[in-house]
């Protein structure tokens, strides 16, 4: 068997001044993944090297790193025999691969992220349009792994006057719920979803194939009248 | 130190956990969750791709709860507690509606309206609403969106390492704030326990890592009673390769023909006329004996063969397996894929009463964490069906005691007492790394009390687990920091999986004979005369009490005709 070598990013903000590279050999077989690597450095070399990891198998968001400089999840991604693993970008390090995941949580925080409506259902199964359970079906497989918020360029400016990809794409399973009532097009517009410059990095790296971009653009159509005059507004007004 | 009163505090963040608190805070109980993780990221149940079992007035003709219950029980092979079998048939349908009026929406057929269903091994009929290959995860996110708006609040990484008791009760637990280390103390009128099986006890398993006997042991030493510990569900097609999925479900045995390293479809010497479609047990005991018999591959699997389908075949019927065989370089029309059986599921847990109830007054226990519901094997797709009926009842039956009960009084000392051992652990210099005993207990169980099993075996396992418990306190992490410590939580853990590892062991080694999951070469027979009973433990000092009682069979009996 003929070794790999990764390249690893090293922090740990209690004990190093400024993140380091670092470098180690490590058994290649093809095929290997890219969590097979970290693990084994975890096991074998250095007990201190630290990423998250819990289901191994892509549903549970938690293994994302840059991988060789693309996004993806660890569990998920075949190893390279030449690899480098550094955190996701646009989000602090708690150390290592780990990231300040409850940073970008609390943004969350005030969505409403559950069916919110008046109504009750006059018998059940309520009968739902099979087109906007697809739309709804599509965004509910977003896993929270923020590899899309990592690749966003508005976020990276404008953290505080854009919610970002991946809670947009949260709130847009409720706004493309049809039996949610809120006004979820309100809170798109206040999330700054118009930020958002449609460059569509964030659907390159998804994991589960949602294009946060293109239901992005959904939400926006969905304020209808309403947007455009709001957004001249306030290019007026810094104009 | 952190403090927090609440009059129920559930452990644990799955679907079943989530459930009760959410039925907790409709009953007027304060609620308080805990995970050990960060929610919906952490837990079994947001990787659960299959479908909720039960029979609501949607069911195709000739379903009832009666065939399901039937269903149940026989799959079980007799070791269900009937009561709780019926109770769960009886509720599961109504709570699969509830979840939609909450927020979840099941696939449906074309009209939009009419639940689509599937089926699985064991059940008669199609009878599961599903969502994708996510329905868990789907699950979780009402639940979760649901306690957003009853304002629950949700702690993320908080571990509890141990119940508190005052008198005949409980009084409410001590836990670590994996963020800083700090502790963290609950004063709690009930406490729920939802943490989940023990899969990370095996080698090969498909359960995340997180999951890892909490709940087992918080109940145990607490002085809870459990029950069926024996049973354990080895699904027989879970991945040899790439390491980090090792033990994840890998094909399904319908797609497939195994052949052993000679290229010989070895089913038809273990089961001629099922062939691959055996039973799970049956077919994992076949791929391990060819391997001890030398006829393995390089991966210690067998080969899932898969290339007699039609082009295509497989990239429409599992298109996500499709994907990770292409990047691990197996080509499933050309080439053969290694798999390997895999701990699936823990059958046994706390014996409960029908609110689910432990033996230790306000003590409750959902999910994975009771006994009762699967008996001796599972059916797919109960396990959701489970998890929601039990965390109803719990959750309802917690917040009722909560509001007749006074808060027991606990005293601080309590707290500092149970986070001593973690202490030690981050001080400690020169041990052993928690990983490296995680390793040898997971391949010893894997050897010795896995799916073929003999007393020899079993008593060997039970020397070296107990060279692993005197090991617990020589652990030590290399990294010593307080911030999300991974070896320090993977040390802790270990002190769970032990616990689990000796229930198992022993309760093992008690029931001589072969029923469901659990299979002893040296008693291959089920024998009805002797063991249509179930093997409770207790704890008394330092040992192990093991008792049996008869099984519930209020309704049917094996070898009846019944529905």
């Amino acid at each position: 068997m003929e070794n790999g070598t990764v390249t690893l990013f090293r922090y740990n903000p209690e004990a190093d001044e400024k993140p380091y590279y670092e470098t180690h050999e490590f058994p290649f077989e093809p095929g290997m993944s890219v969590l097979d690597v970290a693990n084994y450095i975890y096991e074998k070399i250095d007990g201190s090297f630290s990423f998250n990891v819990c289901c191994r198998n892509s549903h549970c968001g938690l293994c994302g790193a840059k991988i060789n400089g693309k996004p993806g999840l660890m569990c998920r991604e075949t190893a390279t025999r030449e690899l480098k693993l550094e955190p996701l970008d646009n989000l602090a390090v708690v150390r290592d691969l780990v990231l300040e995941r409850q940073d970008y949580d609390r943004c969350m925080e005030g969505l409403r992220l559950f069916l919110d409506r008046v109504s009750v259902p006059e018998h059940q199964p309520e009968r739902v349009d099979p087109g906007d359970h697809e739309r709804f079906k599509r965004v509910s497989r977003c896993v929270a792994c923020y590899a899309c918020v990592s690749v966003c360029p508005s976020f990276r400016k404008k953290r505080h006057e854009f919610l970002g990809p991946a809670g947009l794409v949260q709130l847009a399973r409720h706004a493309f719920d049809p039996r949610d009532e809120l006004d979820r097009d309100t809170v798109a517009f206040s999330s700054g979803i118009f930020n958002c410059i449609l460059c569509g990095k964030c659907a390159e790296v998804c994991p589960h194939g949602i294009s946060p971009k293109e239901n992005i653009e959904v939400l926006r159509e969905s304020l209808g009248e309403r947007a455009p005059a709001l957004r001249d507004n306030r290019e007026d007004g810094k104009g | 130190m952190y403090n927090f009163q609440t009059d129920v505090l559930v452990v644990g963040g799955g679907g079943g956990g989530a459930m009760a608190a959410y039925e907790a805070t409709r009953h007027g109980a304060s609620v308080i969750m805990a995970v050990k993780g960060f929610p919906q990221h952490c837990g079994s149940t947001i990787m659960a791709p299959g479908a909720i079992a039960g029979v609501g007035d949607w069911h195709v003709p000739g379903d009832s709860k009666n065939v399901h219950f039937k269903d149940t029980i026989e799959g079980g092979a007799f070791m269900g507690d009937q009561n709780l079998v019926r109770i769960m048939v009886e509720e599961a349908p109504d709570l699969i509606l509830e979840l939609e009026r909450i927020g979840a929406l099941w696939q449906r057929e074309s009209d939009g309206e009419t639940f689509a269903l599937r089926t699985g091994g064991g059940h008669s009929y199609q009878r599961c609403t599903y969502l994708e290959d996510r329905t868990g995860r789907e699950m979780l996110r009402t639940l979760i969106g649901e306690l957003t708006k009853r304002n629950v609040r949700v702690l993320p990484n908080t571990m509890i390492l141990k119940l508190l008791r005052r008198g005949e009760g409980i009084s409410g637990a001590v836990g670590l704030n994996l963020e800083t280390c700090d502790t963290v103390l609950f004063r709690a009128k009930t406490v729920i326990l939802a943490c989940g099986g023990a899969g990370n006890l095996y080698l090969n398993t498909d359960n995340p890592t997180d999951v890892t006997g909490d709940g087992y042991a918080l109940a145990l030493e607490a002085g809870a009673e459990l029950m069926d510990m024996e049973f354990v569900q080895f699904f027989p097609l879970g991945f040899c390769f790439p390491l980090s999925l090792r033990g994840a479900l890998a094909a399904l045995p319908y797609y497939i023909h195994l052949r052993n390293n000679r290229g010989e479809r070895f089913m038809d010497k273990y089961d001629p006329e099922r062939l691959e479609l055996s039973t799970r047990d049956r077919v994992s005991r076949a791929i391990l004996a060819e391997i001890r018999e030398g006829r393995g591959g390089p991966h210690d699997g067998v080969f899932a063969d898969m290339t007699f389908q039609d082009p295509g075949f497989i990239a429409r019927m599992q298109p996500a397996l499709y994907e990770t065989y292409q990047k691990i370089g197996v080509d499933p029309e050309k080439d053969f894929l290694e798999v390997t059986p895999t701990c699936h599921f823990f059958m046994g847990g706390a014996k409960v009463n029908e609110n689910w109830e432990s033996t230790l007054p306000g003590l409750f226990m959902v999910g994975e964490n009771a006994a009762g519901i699967q008996g001796a094997n599972r059916l797919s797709q109960n396990a959701l069906a489970e998890l929601v009926v039990s965390g109803k009842r719990a959750g309802k039956g917690a917040a009722r005691m909560a509001a007749e009960t006074p808060q027991a009084s606990v005293h601080p000392s309590e707290a500092v007492s149970a986070t001593q051992p973690a202490e030690k652990m981050l001080a400690r210099e020169d041990g052993l790394r928690p990983v490296d005993l995680r390793r040898r207990l997971r391949n010893l169980m894997w050897e010795h009390v896995g799916v073929h099993r003999s007393k020899d075996g079993l008593e060997t396992a039970l020397r070296v687990i107990e060279e692993l418990e005197a090991d617990l306190d020589r652990q030590s992490p290399v990294l010593r920091s307080r911030r999300f410590n991974q070896e320090l939580v993977e040390g802790i853990e270990n002190n769970f999986l032990l616990t689990t590892a000796r229930c198992v062991t022993e309760a093992a080694i008690r029931r001589a004979e072969s029923r469901g999951a659990h299979y002893r070469i040296d008693y291959p027979e089920t024998d009805g005369e002797r063991w249509l009973r179930h093997i409770n433990i207790r704890k008394r000092g330092d040992k192990l009490e093991l008792g049996t009682v008869p099984v519930d069979l209020r309704e049917i009996r094996p070898g009846e005709a019944t529905v």
